[in-house]
C-alpha cells in the first residue's frame, strides 16, 4: 500500500510539473501579454490625447529610430538629402542642412512626402545623451547611450513625458503630479506613497508625493506628509519621479539641467 | 431746448435718511481653492461683494497646485491660509478669531469634525451642501440647530435629500449661476484651440468638464464618443484632472476605454485649463454623464455660452430650465446620448445666452444675528421716503402709533424729498437706510440683520421692491413674522416679474405668499392672492378744514407724482376738450417727476402748452388744499386706496376718478364725485370736468359728502388700531383699551364736520396727520432697486 501511495504522490507531482504548471504558465504568459497589450494601448491613448501637437509623426519609438539612424550617419556632410529617413514612414525625403554656421551640432531637418510637399520641419542636435529634437515649443531628448534601454523625454511649456520601453511617465495638467500607467505587478516599485499604492491597483499611479487639499470631492486626509508636501510644492516631484528608484536620481538630475534651465525653467521631473 | 423746469424734477436728497449699521464682514471657510464648483461659487460670491467694498475673510485649509486664483486687486478679501500647523490647530485658531462675531460663518465642504471645533469656540456655521447624497462628506442629521442656524443646499433636490436624511436645521436651496464672459463665444479662441489641439476643422467637438471622479463617469463619455464616431467625425475633450489619488482609477478607466474602443486619437485631455471660457467656444456641445450631480456649474456655463447640453437627469440637473438642455435618464446606453449628439450641428455661429446672475445671494445665508435683547416690535421697510402716497400712509401710521408700539423704519433706496423723513424724526421714530446705494441684496440683508439683532417680532413691507421681499421672505428666520402691506395689483405683478431671482432662490410668488404671516390689502381686492391671513385695512387721513371760498373760476387739482401711471396726458387732453367748452377753466398740477420720468414730464409740459395749467411742483405739506377747487382729478392704474382721493375728500373737494383698485370704495358716483371706467377716455373725463365746472353746487355737495365719508370710514386712529392688531397678532377689531380713544377720535371728527357744515369756516385740521405732496397710493413705481 505504501508503495502504491508513493506512486500516486510522484504521479501527481509529475502531473503538476509536467501538465498543470506549463498550462498555468501559458495562461499567465497569455494574460501578461494581454495586460501588456492593454497597458500599451492605454499609454498610447494617453499619449495621443494629451500630446496632440506630436501627432501623428512624433512618437518616441520613431524618434529613437530616427535619432539612432541619424547619429549613425556622417555628421559633417551638409546639406544632405536622405531618402526614406527612418522613423518617419510618411516622409520620402529628409533635407538636412546646418542650422547656422557657428553651431556645428545643430541641423535643420525638413521632411518631404513623395510629392515633394513639406511634411514637417525640426531641429536635430547632437547631445551627450544622444540627440535632441526641437519641434515647435517642445523638445525631445533621445537617450541612446544604452541601446537596450533607450529613453526619450519630452518637454513642452505645458506638458512633459518620459518614455522607455518599460512604460511612460506623464506630467500634464491632468494631474498635480507626474503619473504613469503601469500594471499592478510593476507599480508597487514605482512609488512608496500611500496614494500611489492605492491607485496602483487601478493601473495609473501618481508619482512624487502626496496630494493636498480637499477640493470638490477629495478626501480630507492631512497627514504630516501631505502637509509637508504642501509646503514643498513642486520640489517634491523631482525627487520621487522616475520609472524606478534606481534610475530616478540620476535621470531627474540630468533632466533638470536639460529641460528646466535651458528651456523655460519649468518644473522638472 | 429743455422745457423741463428744475423744480419739477425730484433730486436725490442724499442726507434725508441716515445710514444704518454697516453690513457685517463675511466669513467663509473652504478646504482649498481647487478648481471645483463649490470653490467657484465662493470666489464669485466674495468677489462680487468685494467689488462693492464689502469685506470678507476667506479661510483656506489646504493649498493646491491647481487652484483658482483670486482676481488681482481685490483688497476687500482677506485670505487666511494654513501654514505649518495642523488643520485642527488652524481651525481652532479660526474659532478664536471669529468667536465674537454676530453672524455665522459660511462653510463649504468642511467635514463635521472640523465644524465641531468651530462650534466649540462659539462660532455658528452655515454649511453648504454642494452635492447629492452620494457625494456628501457631512452628516446633516448630526448638525445641532444651536450651532447651525441654517444650512444651504445647491439645489432643491439636494435640500430634499438633506431633510429626508434627518437634518434638523432649516435647509434652503440656492441655485448658483456661474459667471460667463465673452471669451466663451470668441471665434478666434475656437480656431486657436482647435488648431493647437489638432482637431479637424469639420469635427464635431464634444466638451466634458469635470475632475476625474467616479461621479463624473468620464469613461462613459468615451463610450458615447465611440458610438458617435460611427456616424460622424467627432472629438471628445475632457477638461479637468485628478484632484487626488482617487482620480487615477478614473483616468485609467478613460484611457482603457479609449484604447479598447479605438478612439484614443479622438480624445483630448488638456487637464485643468485656465481660463476655461475659450474652450466653450471650441466646443459644439457639452456632454455631462454624471452619475450624480448637485447642480452642475459646467452645464450652466455651457448653456450661457450658447452650447447645447446633453446631460443625465440626476440630482438638481432637472432644476435647470433651458431649451438647450436635453436630459436623459442616467441608465440609458451610450448610444442614446450619441444619438442626441448626432443630431446637433458643428457650430457656425457662436451666440451667448447669458442669464441673470445673483452671486451675492450667498451673503444672506449668514446674515442672521444674535439677539440678546428685544428692542423692537416691528421693522417697517419701505423703498424710499419720496413724496408718494404709499410713503405718506406709512408716515401717517407711524405718527399715529409712535409711543404705542416699538418700531423703526428702514429705507431701501434713495429718497428724493426730506419732508417725510423729517416728519418721522420729529415724531421720535428711528429711520435709517440699509446702504448708501439702492441695492436689493444690501437691503434684504440689512432688513434681516436689523430685525434679528433687535429681536423684532415683525417685518412689515410697505411698498418694497419685489426682489427684496422675496429675499427677505426666503431667508428670514421662521419666528420672524412677515407682513406685506400691499398697495395693489402692482405688487403681485412685480413678484411675477422677478422670475430669475425666484428661480435662483427656489422660491417664487406662491412660496412667498405661503411664507407671509399677514397680507394687508388696502381695499377689498378679489384678486388678492391666497395667504395665511389677509386683512383689509384702508388708508386713514386727517380731516382738513375746507377752503373758505369757492373758486372764482372752475379750478381743478391733480396731485401726485408725474409718472405715466398717473395718466396725465389723458387728463390734459380732457382738460383741453373741457376748456374749449367752458372758458376760464384752470388746472393745478402738484407734484414732481422722478428723474427716470423726465422725458414723460417733458411730454406732459408740451401737452399743457396753451392751456391754463399751473405746475406747482412738490408741496411737502398739503397746503395747496387750502386753495378752493372745483374738483380733484385722480387717474391711476392698479390703485390701492389712493391718498390723493382721500385727502381731497377730507378737504371737502369733490373727486373725479377712474375705477381702479380700491377707488370705488371711496368715490361713489353721483354721491362723492364722478367715478369713471378704469380705462376712461379723455372725452368721458372731459364731460365729467365740464359737469363739475358748470354745476359748482353739485361739486360742492359731492365734496361735503366725501368729507363725511372720510370722517366715518377713514380716520387715522382706526387705521392705526387695525395695524396694531396685525402687529400684535390679534384679530383686527377695536380693542377695549383703545375703544374709548377711538370713539373720542370719531366724536372729534364729527364735531369738526358739523362745524364746517354749519358754519363753513376755515381752520386747522382736526387730526394731526403727516402731510406731504398729494399723490395717489398703490402705484408700484419708484421702488425698483439695483442689484
Amino acid at each position: 500500500m505504501d508503495e502504491l501511495g508513493g506512486f500516486w504522490v510522484v504521479a501527481v507531482i509529475l502531473f503538476v510539473i509536467g501538465v498543470v504548471l506549463p498550462i498555468r504558465n501559458r495562461f499567465k504568459r497569455r494574460r501578461d501579454a494581454q495586460e501588456a497589450g492593454q497597458q500599451h494601448g492605454k499609454n498610447e491613448a494617453l499619449f495621443r490625447s494629451m500630446f496632440p501637437e506630436l501627432q501623428p509623426h512624433f512618437h518616441p519609438e520613431r524618434l529613437l529610430e530616427f535619432a539612432t539612424a541619424r547619429l549613425g550617419r556622417s555628421w559633417a556632410a551638409k546639406p544632405a538629402r536622405w531618402e526614406n529617413p527612418p522613423g518617419f514612414p510618411a516622409a520620402a525625403v529628409a533635407e538636412v542642412k546646418a542650422d547656422g554656421e557657428r553651431d556645428r551640432d545643430r541641423e535643420r531637418v525638413r521632411l518631404l512626402d513623395s510629392a515633394g510637399k513639406l511634411l514637417l520641419e525640426f531641429i536635430f542636435e547632437r547631445h551627450a545623451e544622444g540627440g535632441v529634437i526641437r519641434f515647435g515649443k517642445g523638445k525631445f531628448t533621445v537617450d541612446t547611450r544604452k541601446p537596450q534601454q533607450p529613453r526619450v523625454r519630452y518637454w513642452h511649456p505645458d506638458r512633459e513625458f518620459k518614455w522607455s520601453r518599460a512604460g511612460w511617465v506623464f506630467k500634464t495638467a491632468v494631474a498635480d503630479e507626474p503619473f504613469e500607467s503601469s500594471s499592478s505587478s510593476s507599480s508597487s516599485s514605482s512609488s512608496s506613497s500611500d496614494s500611489s499604492r492605492t491607485a496602483a491597483a487601478a493601473g495609473i499611479v501618481g508619482l512624487g508625493g502626496a496630494f493636498d487639499g480637499g477640493g470638490a470631492s477629495a478626501g480630507w486626509d492631512d497627514s504630516p506628509r501631505t502637509a509637508s508636501s504642501a509646503a514643498a510644492g513642486g520640489e517634491s516631484i523631482s525627487g520621487a519621479a522616475g520609472e524606478s528608484s534606481s534610475e530616478t536620481s540620476g535621470g531627474a538630475s540630468s533632466d533638470s539641467v536639460g529641460d528646466s534651465t535651458s528651456d523655460a525653467g519649468s518644473t522638472s521631473y | 431746448m429743455d422745457i423741463v423746469p428744475d423744480h419739477l424734477v425730484a433730486r436725490p436728497a442724499r442726507d434725508a435718511v441716515a445710514l444704518g449699521a454697516p453690513a457685517a464682514m463675511l466669513r467663509v471657510v473652504v478646504p482649498s481653492l481647487a478648481r471645483g464648483g463649490a470653490e467657484r461659487i465662493v470666489i464669485e460670491w466674495l468677489v462680487a461683494e468685494a467689488h462693492r467694498g464689502r469685506k470678507a475673510e476667506l479661510a483656506i485649509l489646504h493649498r493646491r497646485r491647481q487652484e483658482y486664483r483670486l482676481p488681482a486687486g481685490v483688497i476687500a478679501i482677506t485670505t487666511i491660509r494654513r501654514g505649518a500647523e495642523s488643520v485642527e490647530a488652524f481651525v481652532d485658531a479660526l474659532g478664536a478669531r471669529w468667536c465674537g462675531a454676530d453672524t455665522a460663518v459660511s462653510t463649504h465642504l468642511v467635514a463635521d469634525a472640523l465644524l465641531a471645533r468651530l462650534w466649540a469656540k462659539g462660532v455658528r456655521t452655515v454649511p453648504v451642501i454642494h452635492n447629492t447624497q452620494e457625494g456628501w462628506r457631512n452628516d446633516p442629521a448630526a448638525w445641532p440647530p444651536v450651532d447651525v442656524p441654517l444650512a444651504i443646499a445647491c439645489a432643491e433636490a439636494v435640500r430634499a435629500q438633506a431633510q429626508a436624511a434627518g437634518c434638523r436645521v432649516p435647509v434652503l436651496a440656492l441655485r448658483h449661476r456661474p459667471s460667463v464672459g465673452a471669451a466663451t463665444t470668441d471665434r478666434g479662441s475656437r480656431n486657436r484651440i482647435r488648431a493647437e489641439w489638432n482637431i479637424a476643422p469639420g469635427a464635431f467637438v464634444i466638451g466634458v468638464v469635470g475632475a476625474f471622479k467616479a461621479q463624473k463617469d468620464h469613461s462613459r463619455a468615451v463610450e458615447v464618443l465611440a458610438a458617435l464616431r460611427r456616424t460622424r467625425d467627432a472629438c471628445l475633450v475632457i477638461l479637468g484632472g485628478t484632484l487626488d489619488a482617487s482620480g487615477y482609477p478614473e483616468l485609467d478607466r478613460v484611457a482603457s476605454r479609449a484604447a479598447a474602443l479605438g478612439v484614443g486619437g479622438s480624445l483630448r485631455l488638456p487637464g485643468f485649463v485656465e481660463p476655461i471660457e475659450p474652450w466653450y467656444a471650441a466646443f459644439d456641445a457639452l456632454l455631462n454623464v454624471s452619475r450624480h450631480e448637485g447642480l452642475s456649474i459646467a452645464t450652466q456655463e455651457a448653456l450661457a455660452a450658447g452650447l447645447p447640453v446633453i446631460a443625465t437627469d440626476v440630482g438638481g440637473q432637472g432644476e435647470i430650465e433651458h431649451p438647450n438642455l436635453c436630459l436623459l435618464h442616467a441608465d440609458l446606453p451610450a448610444s442614446a446620448f450619441a444619438a442626441r449628439l448626432a443630431a446637433l450641428p458643428v457650430r457656425e455661429v457662436l451666440c451667448p445666452d447669458a442669464m441673470p446672475r445673483f452671486p451675492r445671494i450667498w451673503s444672506l445665508t449668514t446674515c442672521w444675528q444674535h439677539s440678546a435683547r428685544q428692542t423692537l416690535d416691528t421693522l417697517f421697510v419701505t423703498a424710499n421716503l419720496n413724496a408718494g402716497g404709499a410713503q405718506r400712509s406709512l408716515v401717517n401710521l407711524a405718527g399715529r402709533i409712535a409711543g404705542r408700539h416699538r418700531f423703526a423704519v428702514g429705507v431701501c433706496g434713495e429718497t428724493t424729498h426730506p419732508a417725510f423723513a423729517e416728519s418721522l424724526a420729529s415724531a421720535g421714530v428711528s429711520v435709517f437706510r440699509f446702504s448708501a446705494t439702492a441695492d436689493t441684496f444690501n437691503a434684504a440683508e440689512g432688513i434681516i440683520a436689523h430685525a434679528t439683532r433687535n429681536g423684532a417680532r415683525n417685518v412689515c413691507f410697505w411698498n418694497v421692491d419685489a426682489g427684496v421681499k422675496l429675499l427677505v421672505a426666503r431667508f428670514a428666520p421662521a419666528g420672524l413674522r412677515l407682513i406685506d402691506v400691499s398697495p395693489g395689483a402692482y405688487a403681485w405683478q412685480e413678484l411675477n416679474d422677478v422670475k430669475e431671482l425666484a428661480h435662483a432662490l427656489a422660491f417664487g410668488p406662491s412660496a412667498y405668499c405661503r411664507r407671509l404671516d399677514v397680507l394687508v390689502s388696502k381695499f377689498d381686492d378679489p384678486a388678492c392672492p391666497a395667504c395665511r391671513r389677509v386683512e383689509v385695512i384702508a388708508n386713514g387721513v386727517a380731516l382738513r378744514e375746507p377752503a373758505r371760498d369757492r373758486p372764482s373760476v372752475p379750478r381743478f387739482l391733480v396731485s401726485g407724482r408725474i409718472a405715466p401711471s398717473k395718466r396725465l396726458e389723458t387728463i390734459l387732453e380732457a382738460f383741453a376738450i373741457a376748456s374749449a367748452r367752458v372758458p376760464g377753466m384752470r388746472l393745478d398740477i402738484v407734484g414732481q417727476a422722478e428723474p427716470r420720468h423726465r422725458d414723460y414730464l417733458a411730454r406732459v409740459i408740451a401737452a399743457a402748452g396753451g392751456l391754463a395749467v399751473n405746475f406747482r411742483g412738490a408741496c411737502p405739506g398739503l397746503d395747496y388744499l387750502d386753495d378752493p377747487y372745483t374738483a380733484a382729478v385722480v387717474l391711476g392704474t392698479h390703485q390701492g386706496c389712493p391718498n390723493a382721493v382721500l385727502e381731497a375728500m377730507a378737504a371737502g373737494v369733490a373727486v373725479v376718478a377712474n375705477d381702479s383698485g380700491g377707488t370705488r370704495e371711496l368715490v361713489r358716483h353721483g354721491e362723492t364725485g364722478w367715478l369713471l371706467p378704469e380705462a376712461c377716455t379723455a372725452e368721458s373725463l372731459a364731460r365729467a370736468l365740464e359737469e363739475a365746472a358748470v354745476d359748482a353746487g353739485r361739486a360742492q355737495q359731492y365734496g361735503r359728502a366725501g368729507r363725511v365719508r372720510v370722517a366715518r370710514n377713514h380716520s387715522l386712529e382706526e387705521m392705526a388700531m387695525r395695524y396694531l392688531c396685525v402687529f400684535d397678532n390679534t384679530a383686527v377689531e377695536a380693542r377695549p383699551q383703545d375703544a374709548t380713544r377711538h370713539w373720542f377720535a370719531r366724536l372729534n371728527q364729527f364735531r369738526s364736520l358739523m362745524r364746517w357744515d354749519l358754519f363753513d369756516h376755515a381752520g386747522k385740521g382736526v387730526e394731526s396727520g403727516v402731510e406731504g405732496a398729494g399723490e395717489g397710493d398703490g402705484d408700484g413705481d419708484g421702488k425698483r432697486m439695483g442689484a
